[in-house]
């Protein structure tokens, strides 16, 4: 299951939704990403686990197409939509005007209306951002990555500064709207745990390059309670260089 | 003795306790009410003889006089003129100067330093050279308002597109935006506060501008009222037009309050219409 260098291309749903290859980033002359390589299957589920300060934000950037000076091939869909874990929702607009922002459809209102909905904040839609707190910003900001329909849904740590409750409860509307929509995810978590329970396939970012990866299999495996669970987590925080638990 | 600590009791009902009482405008009109109080007591009183300043009703008779004459509001209108085009010129320079410099990274550097230069010159020792200039009349007085309003619009508007989080941007660029997209919707408001906190200055220098610019050969405006009655040693015609220019600041100031609450509503700890 751990396979060195190569991460597997997708899950075999036809063509991938995403190729990124030989991504180098350095700053300073510190080399950051060093021909990192990685391919996402289409509807493929991809979360990124690794140390802080590896270089997983400085690689969605470069796939959000934030980064003009990374070199390196990338390939991805038209519809890309970014959650960052700032948020990052404009103070000036209301809530309903942040998700409809860059939507080109004469129907903006009502996929809007849609996409709080979905995240339950259909009641807050007037409000202003500095009024929401943690987790209702981290809904609104999921519902603004939804309503653009993506093909590929960029992830940064998108729950990363909220309490363990609204955490658990964000990631369960996460699985239900994928499993609804279907998108092509990658995700950067710090969580082992969320990736497991998210993600169809773990990969662990280790000096700038993809050196592990964990491909979840059956649907079964994805609860805390499941057998493979905890030998999966055992194996990742082995990766990540955590030992003893 | 008590080992409990403070308690607090916290404003009963749903909005801040002053709200249902009085309308804000109504207590910050309360300020001036009393200044005119304290100049009515004072001067009616004899405390303050009346050849040292005017009473009350004095300022009054000679305002009610210069209106039925039909000197005032001529003269009110040759002067909002002059302020209305000398700001309409110098917030539009310094807008347009502002948002070249904040959005095109090579020109800040050149226009930024320059603007500095000119915020160092005291406007107003400009007056001789504008009259060698423009000579007397109309434009060097609204030359003058023009200097004297530009700079503050554009130096605040320059730190508030300077200020806005490149986040914002960023964010802006992956929801699809273009480059006119992001100025209309993160760079425009978001550097709003800093421009309405320079047009708040602009508007306070325009009437400061006017007074100083109508001193050039005051032969119209209420530059012209001030001179005339300072030469006929008319007090209570000085102070009328002293009032006139106080109320005139005070408006544009409110103004400005007005135009704040409506733009601003969206910052935290902001009380506008929900
Ligand atoms: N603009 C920048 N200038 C200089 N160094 C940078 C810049 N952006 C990132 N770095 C450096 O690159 C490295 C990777 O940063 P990055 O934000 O991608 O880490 P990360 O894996 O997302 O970490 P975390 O999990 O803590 O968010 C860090 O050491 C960081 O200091
Ligand atoms: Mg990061």
């Amino acid at each position: 299951m751990s396979s060195p260098r190569e991460p597997a291309p997708g899950t075999g749903r036809g063509a991938p939704a995403l190729v990124a290859q030989g991504i180098c980033r350095s700053f300073g002359g510190r080399e950051v990403l060093r021909a990192l390589n990685l391919t996402i299957g289409r509807g493929e589920f991809v979360a990124i686990l690794g140390r802080s300060g590896c270089g997983k934000s400085t690689l969605l950037r470069i796939l959000a197409d934030l980064d003009p000076e990374a070199v390196g091939k990338v390939e991805v869909p038209a519809r890309v939509a970014v959650a960052f874990q700032d948020a990052r929702l404009l103070p000036w607009k209301r809530v309903a005007a942040n998700v409809g922002l860059g939507v080109r459809d004469p129907d903006v209102e009502a996929r809007v209306a849609r996409a709080l909905a979905d995240v339950g904040m259909t009641d807050r839609h007037r409000a202003w951002p500095s009024t929401l707190s943690g987790g209702e910003t981290a809904r609104v900001a999921l519902a603004r990555a939804l309503v653009r329909e993506p093909e590929l849904l960029l992830l940064d740590e998108p729950f990363g500064s909220l309490d363990a409750l609204t955490r658990l409860r964000m990631q369960e509307l996460l699985a239900t709207l994928c499993a609804r929509y279907r998108p092509t995810v990658l995700m950067v978590t710090h969580d082992v745990d969320e990736a497991l329970l998210l993600a169809d396939r773990v990969v662990v970012m280790v000096d700038g390059v993809l050196e592990h990866e964990v491909t979840m299999g059956a649907a079964a495996s994805r609860t805390r309670s499941g057998d493979r669970f905890g030998v999966l987590r055992e194996q990742l925080l082995g990766m990540l260089g955590v030992h003893g638990h | 003795m008590s080992d409990v600590g403070t308690t607090r009791q916290l404003a009963l009902g749903t909005g801040r306790r002053h709200r249902r009482i009085l309308p804000r405008w109504v207590r910050r009109l309360a300020g001036p009410l009393l200044l005119i109080a304290v100049w009515l007591m004072l001067t009616a009183t004899g405390l303050v003889s009346s050849r040292t300043f005017p009473t009350v009703p004095d300022v009054w008779r000679a305002g009610s006089a210069l209106v039925s004459q039909g000197v005032f509001l001529p003269a009110l209108g040759v002067s909002a003129r002059r302020v209305a085009i000398g700001l309409a010129i110098g917030l539009g320079s310094g807008l347009v100067i502002a948002v070249v410099a904040g959005m095109w990274g090579r020109a800040e550097d050149v226009v930024d330093s320059g603007m500095q230069v000119f915020k160092a010159i005291p406007t107003f020792a400009l007056v001789p050279l504008l009259i060698v200039w423009l000579g007397i009349y109309e434009s060097p007085k609204i030359t003058l308002i023009a200097l004297a309003t530009a700079w503050p619009v554009y130096f605040n508007t320059f730190s508030g597109i300077r200020n806005i989080d490149r986040r914002f941007v960023e964010a802006a660029h992956t929801l699809g935006l273009g480059r006119w997209g992001i100025v209309r919707h993160v760079v425009v408001p978001g550097s709003m506060p800093g421009f309405l906190v320079g047009l708040r200055i602009s508007l306070t220098n325009a009437w400061l501008a006017l007074v100083i610019a109508e001193e050039i050969n005051a032969t119209n405006g209420l530059g012209m009222l001030l001179s005339d009655a300072r030469i006929a040693f008319r007090l209570d015609r000085i102070v009328f037009v002293i009032v006139v220019y106080a109320a005139l600041g005070m408006l544009s100031y409110a103004l400005v309050r007005l135009l704040e609450e409506r733009v601003l509503v969206w910052r935290p700890g902001f009380e506008g219409e929900q």
